[in-house]
C-alpha cells in the first residue's frame, strides 16, 4: 500500500472536491482500501478537511433548494448576477469605538440605572471635567471600601471613565466644540451631550436599572431617519457613550439632529420612544 | 488591513440580504465584530476558518433579529425599502423568501430560516466572484456537468477549469464550510467519521 505524506493527501481531496458527487458518502466508500481512504480514516485533520468541503457542497445544494418546488431546484446561475454590496462608511467607526469600549466593560452582573429624577446641571460645560473626576475618584475610593470580589469591577469602571475623561478633554480643547443638554421626556436637563470635530461624549446620572432584558440604546436621528450607535454603558452611577464623528460630518449636525437613549429589548428591534435625547443641530 | 476591513461587506452584505432592512444589517456587523472580540479566547482555529465562525456568529444575530422583528407589528416588511431593494435584488423574484416576508418568522420553519441565510450568504460570496468562477459553478451545479464536461463545453483545457473551480470553491468553503458545527443536532457521520450538516 502507498503511503500518501498529509500534503498529498490533501491535494487529493481538493481534486476530489471538485465535483460534489465525490463526496457523498457512498462515493467515499468506494475508497476504501485506497491510500486516500486510508489516509482518511486516519488522519484527524484530512477528516475535518473532508467535512468542510462536504459542508460546503451541502450548504450551496440546500441554497438551492425550492421549498415550493423541491424536484426544480434554484438555478445558482441567476443568484450570480448580484453586486457587491459595501458596509456603510461610518460603520467602521461605530464598531471600533464599540470594541474599545466593550474592552473596558464592566464585569458582568454591574446593572445599569434606570432614571431616577432629571436633574438640572448648571454651568454645564465648566463642571463636566468636574463631574468625571469625581467619578473616578469615587468609583476608585470603592475600591479601598469593598473586598477584593469587586475589585476587578472597580478597576474596569476606573479605567473606562479614565478614557471617557480623556476624550472629554479632547472635545473641550477643541474651540469648536459644542455641548448641550441631555434632557428627559419632562424636558428636564438630566446630562450632556459634548462633541467637536472628531469625537462624541454622553454623559448622565439619571438613568436606573432597566429590565433583564433590555438595554438603554443610543441613536442619532436625522431627517426622522433614526440610526444605531450603540449603548449606554456605565461605571458606578455614570452613564456613558462615546463615539468618533469621523465620518458623521462632525459638528455640523442637519436641523433637528438629535442623539437619543431609548430602552429597547437586547435582542429585538429598536425603535422605542426617547427617555433621554438632546438636540445636535439647529 | 484589519479583521473588520477584510469581512465587514461580506457580512453586512449577506445581512442586508437577509435582513432587507440597512439598519438592523448594520447592528449584525456591530454586533457580530463584538461578539468576535468578547469570545476571541473560544476561536479555535482547526475548527474552522475566522470568516466562517464570524458568519455563523452573524447568522445567529441575524435570525435573533429577523424573529425579534417578527413579533412587532411591521407593515414596512411587505415593502422593502427602495435602497434595501436594490441592494439585495429583491424584485428579481429568484428569493421565494421575500414574499414571505409579512409572515411572522417564528412560524417558519428553522430549516427554512437556516435556508435564507444561507441563500444570502451564497449570493454575497458569488457576488464576490470573478464571472469566470460563477460560470464554471453554475455549470456545475445547474447542469450537473463534470469537469471535463465543463471543459468541452467551453472549449478550455480541463486544466483552466479545474483552476477556476477550485477558485470558486476554495471562496464558498471559507463562508459555508470552515463553520464550527452550530447546530450539533443535525450532524451525521460520514463514511469516514466526520460531521456532515445536513439542512
Amino acid at each position: 500500500m502507498i503511503q500518501l505524506t498529509h500534503a498529498e493527501a490533501q491535494e487529493l481531496l481538493a481534486d476530489l472536491a471538485l465535483e460534489a458527487g465525490n463526496l457523498d458518502p457512498t462515493a467515499l466508500d468506494r475508497l476504501a482500501g485506497e491510500p486516500l481512504g486510508e489516509h482518511l480514516a486516519a488522519c484527524t485533520e484530512c477528516g475535518r478537511d473532508l467535512a468542510a468541503w462536504q459542508r460546503t457542497h451541502a450548504a450551496v445544494r440546500a441554497a438551492l433548494v425550492d421549498p415550493a418546488d423541491p424536484a426544480h431546484p434554484l438555478r445558482l446561475a441567476a443568484m450570480a448576477d448580484d453586486e457587491p454590496i459595501q458596509a456603510p462608511d461610518e460603520l467602521r467607526s461605530v464598531v471600533r469605538n464599540r470594541a474599545r469600549i466593550a474592552i473596558m466593560q464592566p464585569a458582568a452582573g454591574h446593572q445599569p440605572r434606570e432614571i431616577r429624577h432629571a436633574r438640572h446641571l448648571p454651568a454645564i460645560r465648566r463642571l463636566l471635567p468636574l463631574v468625571a473626576v469625581l467619578a473616578i475618584v469615587t468609583v476608585a475610593g470603592g475600591v479601598m471600601l469593598d473586598q477584593g470580589t469587586r475589585l476587578d469591577t472597580a478597576r474596569a469602571e476606573a479605567a473606562a471613565l479614565q478614557a471617557v475623561t480623556a476624550t472629554l478633554d479632547r472635545v473641550l480643547a477643541d474651540p469648536k466644540h459644542r455641548v448641550v443638554e441631555l434632557r428627559g421626556a419632562d424636558g428636564v436637563a438630566a446630562g450632556s451631550i459634548s462633541w467637536s470635530g472628531r469625537d462624541l461624549v454622553v454623559l448622565t446620572t439619571a438613568l436606573a436599572a432597566p429590565p433583564a432584558d433590555r438595554e438603554y440604546r443610543c441613536w442619532v436621528e436625522e431627517n426622522g431617519k433614526r440610526s444605531g450607535v450603540g449603548q449606554m454603558w456605565f461605571a458606578g452611577k455614570t452613564g456613558y457613550w462615546t463615539g468618533t464623528l469621523d465620518a458623521w460630518g462632525t459638528t455640523s449636525f442637519g436641523d433637528g439632529a438629535t442623539f437619543g437613549i431609548s430602552l429597547e429589548p437586547i435582542a429585538g428591534a429598536t425603535g422605542g420612544p426617547a427617555i433621554l435625547a438632546g438636540q445636535l443641530g439647529g | 488591513m484589519t479583521i473588520y476591513d477584510r469581512y465587514a461587506d461580506a457580512l453586512f452584505g449577506t445581512a442586508l440580504r437577509f435582513l432587507r432592512d440597512r439598519e438592523a444589517a448594520a447592528e449584525v456587523v456591530q454586533e457580530s465584530f463584538l461578539a468576535l472580540w468578547r469570545r476571541a479566547r473560544q476561536f479555535d482555529a482547526a475548527a474552522g476558518s475566522l470568516a466562517g465562525w464570524l458568519h455563523g456568529i452573524g447568522r445567529n444575530q441575524a435570525i435573533d433579529r429577523l424573529r425579534a422583528d417578527a413579533r412587532r407589528p411591521q407593515p414596512l416588511r411587505s415593502a422593502p425599502a427602495s435602497q434595501a431593494a436594490r441592494d439585495t435584488g429583491a424584485a428579481d423574484g429568484l428569493d421565494w423568501a421575500s414574499a414571505r416576508l409579512a409572515a411572522p418568522v417564528s412560524e417558519e420553519p428553522s430549516e427554512e430560516t437556516d435556508r435564507r441565510w444561507l441563500r444570502a450568504l451564497l449570493r454575497t460570496t458569488l457576488s464576490e466572484m470573478q464571472p469566470d468562477e460563477r460560470e464554471v459553478l453554475a455549470l456545475a451545479y445547474d447542469h450537473g456537468l463534470s469537469q471535463s464536461e465543463i471543459a468541452e463545453r467551453l472549449g478550455l483545457p480541463i486544466g483552466t477549469v479545474k483552476s477556476r473551480t477550485r477558485r470558486a470553491l476554495l471562496r464558498l468553503r471559507a463562508r459555508l464550510g470552515d463553520v464550527p458545527d452550530l447546530h450539533p443536532a443535525t450532524a451525521v457521520s460520514t463514511a469516514f467519521g466526520g460531521p456532515e450538516v445536513v439542512r
